[in-house]
């Protein structure tokens, strides 16, 4: 069952809504993007002066084949954007986490996250392959022991 | 006497519907996509494949074998097998398994509470406000609503609600089982088709399933990776629980264990195929990060997918959670089931009075598993007495008294009862027959597979500390030490009694006669 960590969840919530303000700063990001093609991360600062900052882009977080890249963020002027350029490398969820500070306060640190879904640039034969040899081992293991049963019940009569 | 004479299924497929019912549980629904995800999605389907041949399917036949044989429930079938300590064993396997019914119980008072929040506040925008923790405020829903109703004391008259129906439906045994499972087990099925039809007709829906069945192969060198796999197939057929011995000692004479095991085991992950399907499409849809925790994916992940549906988001919350409900009642009924045979065999009591007896013991244990009192007001663990409570004592009965149950099971039949003569006896009404690479299953693989699983925990509990060490529990000191101590205490005593308890004069006879 594992219970633990149960409310890290929370954090998780926040992490995942579709906008997250936290402090002066959104990222504008469709909620999916294609995968293997340039996009533009889209920070917008409310009304913050943003020193220059970090953009964390973790594939499939919370997984055990997790991959974090580091990008750099400009300096942002209040109630401006600016954008980064990220070329979504592996398909699936991936979180962005901006950090910078402001910059009258260098102490206080701005955060925000999103989750974005990465689609595949084309339908992977991999993928196909596994889902084929699964159902087939496991519905076919369904249909081979219907039969035996069926045997079997007869024998029995 | 009619009390005491052990019922029998009408027919194969009821008792096909009772197996795999009692396996498809609330962890073949959320957990293992969970487990999917966290593991290289594709990629933990070959360790997942390799642990069904290797591991679940020779459990299971073994676990058929030895209930159709001996004709008993598991403490009385392993004394057939390796007498008194084989029968401590068996009750070991059933208290444990008391545990986990009393806390699964709960968890299903918890679903109730939640399926009746769907028609009402669940998936409301704002955000539900929790007095009792007063460090947190507010939380957005469904959490929010999820620590305001464990906070309250309304999940005990759910739990009683569980229990009136789990006692309603194992009233009869075998009879009322098998009348209820046929209809809960196929519903089962339409339900989850029904999710994997809204999953896959959202926008992008099937870019989740592509995502669920691409492999990530770099991660098959990963040790954690063969662990999670094996681990998952040991709890998701059900095995160490008991429960397939005695639901197969209600089998007629003839019947083929290799086949339904066979078909109990292919049914119950072609479930968790299926419920892949639909639990991916949904979160990548909304792009939610599944969650290793049964708990956490079934009343927050999913429930927070569903809430971004564009309609029908009330009558969708209400189809999860009573899919949710079906599967955690037809294992629950099988969990009850295995503890009152097991008594019904040794004692030769009453089946009625044994099940009410046990029923009112359990409901004890499953309301103090719900109890609402806050011990974490800053909701850093576990908030209330009763989820921190469920926590460990599930972190011990699950984690290692299952894998024990089974290692000293495939010990005892391996190494001291002639497995062979076990193999011979399932083959003389197998269609398919067992070879002899069986018996080194049982005797070998198996206990090396269990040994290391085991070994892992071990390992991280003595470099990590006990866990729940670091747990919040508030005026609760060591809580995690009372909570392992309870369990141990009550699964080694109470072993230890119900082996030394007489056995009825007619069951001895019985013995001599098998010997």
């Amino acid at each position: 069952m594992r219970t633990r960590q149960l409310l890290l969840i929370l954090a998780f919530l926040i992490a995942s809504s579709s906008f997250c303000f936290a402090g002066e700063v959104k990222i504008n990001l469709p909620k999916h993007v294609l995968g293997q093609q340039e996009i533009s991360i889209v920070l917008e600062s409310m009304d913050a002066e943003l020193a220059g900052g970090t953009i964390t882009i973790t594939y499939r977080p919370g997984s055990k084949v997790e991959k974090t890249i580091l990008l750099a963020a400009p300096p942002i002027n209040r109630n401006r954007k600016a954008g980064i350029d990220w070329i979504p490398s592996e398909p699936g969820i991936a979180r962005i986490d901006y950090q910078s500070h402001l910059k009258s306060s260098p102490d206080e640190v701005i955060k925000a996250s999103k989750m974005v879904g990465i689609l595949f640039p084309e339908s992977p034969l991999s993928g196909i392959l596994v889902m084929c040899l699964a159902a087939f081992i496991l519905f076919g293991g369904c249909f081979v022991s219907l039969n035996l049963l069926i045997k079997s019940n007869k024998n029995r009569q | 006497m009619a009390e005491h004479t052990r019922g029998n299924w009408k027919s194969t497929f009821g008792f096909i519907m009772a197996a795999s019912g009692s396996a498809i549980g609330l962890g073949n629904i959320v957990f293992f996509s969970a487990n999917a995800y966290k593991f290289g999605a594709g990629a933990f389907y070959l360790p997942y494949l390799i642990a069904l041949i290797l591991i679940g399917i020779p459990i299971m036949i073994l676990e058929f074998g030895l209930g159709h044989n001996t004709r008993r429930a598991l403490p009385q079938s392993l004394f057939k097998v390796a007498g008194k300590p084989g029968e401590f064993v068996g009750w070991f396997a059933v208290l444990n398994a008391s545990f986990i019914t009393m806390y699964y119980i709960t968890i299903l008072g918890w679903v109730v509470g939640m399926w009746f929040g769907s028609f009402g506040s669940l998936f409301d925008e704002p955000a539900t406000a929790l007095p009792a923790f007063n460090e947190i405020g507010e939380l957005p829903n469904p959490v929010g609503y999820f620590f305001a109703m464990l906070s309250s004391w309304f999940p005990f008259l759910f739990v009683i609600f569980v229990w009136i129906l789990n006692v309603i439906i194992v009233w009869k045994g075998a009879n009322s089982i098998e009348k209820a499972v046929r209809f809960i087990v196929p519903m089962m099925w339409v339900m989850m088709i029904g999710l994997i039809i809204r999953g896959i007709t959202l926008e992008n829906g099937t870019e989740g399933i592509q995502l669920l069945f691409t492999p990530n192969v770099e991660i098959l060198t990963n040790l954690d990776v063969w662990k999670g796999a094996f681990s998952q197939m040991f709890f998701t057929l059900s095995l160490g629980f008991g429960i397939m011995t005695a639901y197969a000692s209600y089998l007629p004479k003839k019947s083929d264990q290799v086949a339904n095991s066979l078909m109990v085991s292919f049914m119950n992950c072609s479930f968790e195929f299926i419920a892949g399907l639909a639990i991916f499409s949904l979160l990548f849809v909304f792009v939610i990060q599944p969650k290793a925790s049964t708990l956490s994916m079934m009343f927050f992940i999913v429930p927070e997918g569903i809430a971004q549906f564009p309609a029908g988001v009330k009558m969708f919350g209400v189809l999860f959670f009573t899919l949710l409900l079906i599967a955690g009642l037809s294992s629950s009924v099988s969990l009850v089931e295995a503890l009152i045979s097991a008594a019904i065999d040794k004692f030769k009591a009453s089946r009625k009075t044994t099940l009410l007896i046990f029923s009112f013991f359990g409901l004890i244990g499953s309301l103090s598993f719900a109890l609402p009192n806050i011990i974490d007001h800053s909701l850093s663990s576990n908030g209330t007495f009763g989820l921190s409570f469920l926590d460990l004592i599930d972190h011990w009965a699950f984690s290692y008294g299952l894998p024990l149950v089974g290692l000293i099971e495939c010990i005892l039949i391996g190494w001291f009862f002639p497995v062979a003569k076990l193999r011979e006896s399932i083959n003389k009404t197998a269609h398919l027959k067992l070879s002899p690479i069986w018996d080194w299953v049982i005797k070998l693989v198996l206990p090396i597979v269990l040994t290391i699983i085991l070994g892992f925990g071990i390992s991280k509990e003595l470099s990590d500390g006990i866990y729940g060490h670091d747990m919040q529990t508030g005026p609760v000191i060591s809580m995690h030490l009372i909570a392992f101590a309870i369990w141990i205490g009550l699964t080694v005593i109470g072993g230890i009694v119900l082996t030394l308890s007489p056995t009825r004069k007619l069951e001895q006879t019985e013995q001599k006669g098998v010997k």
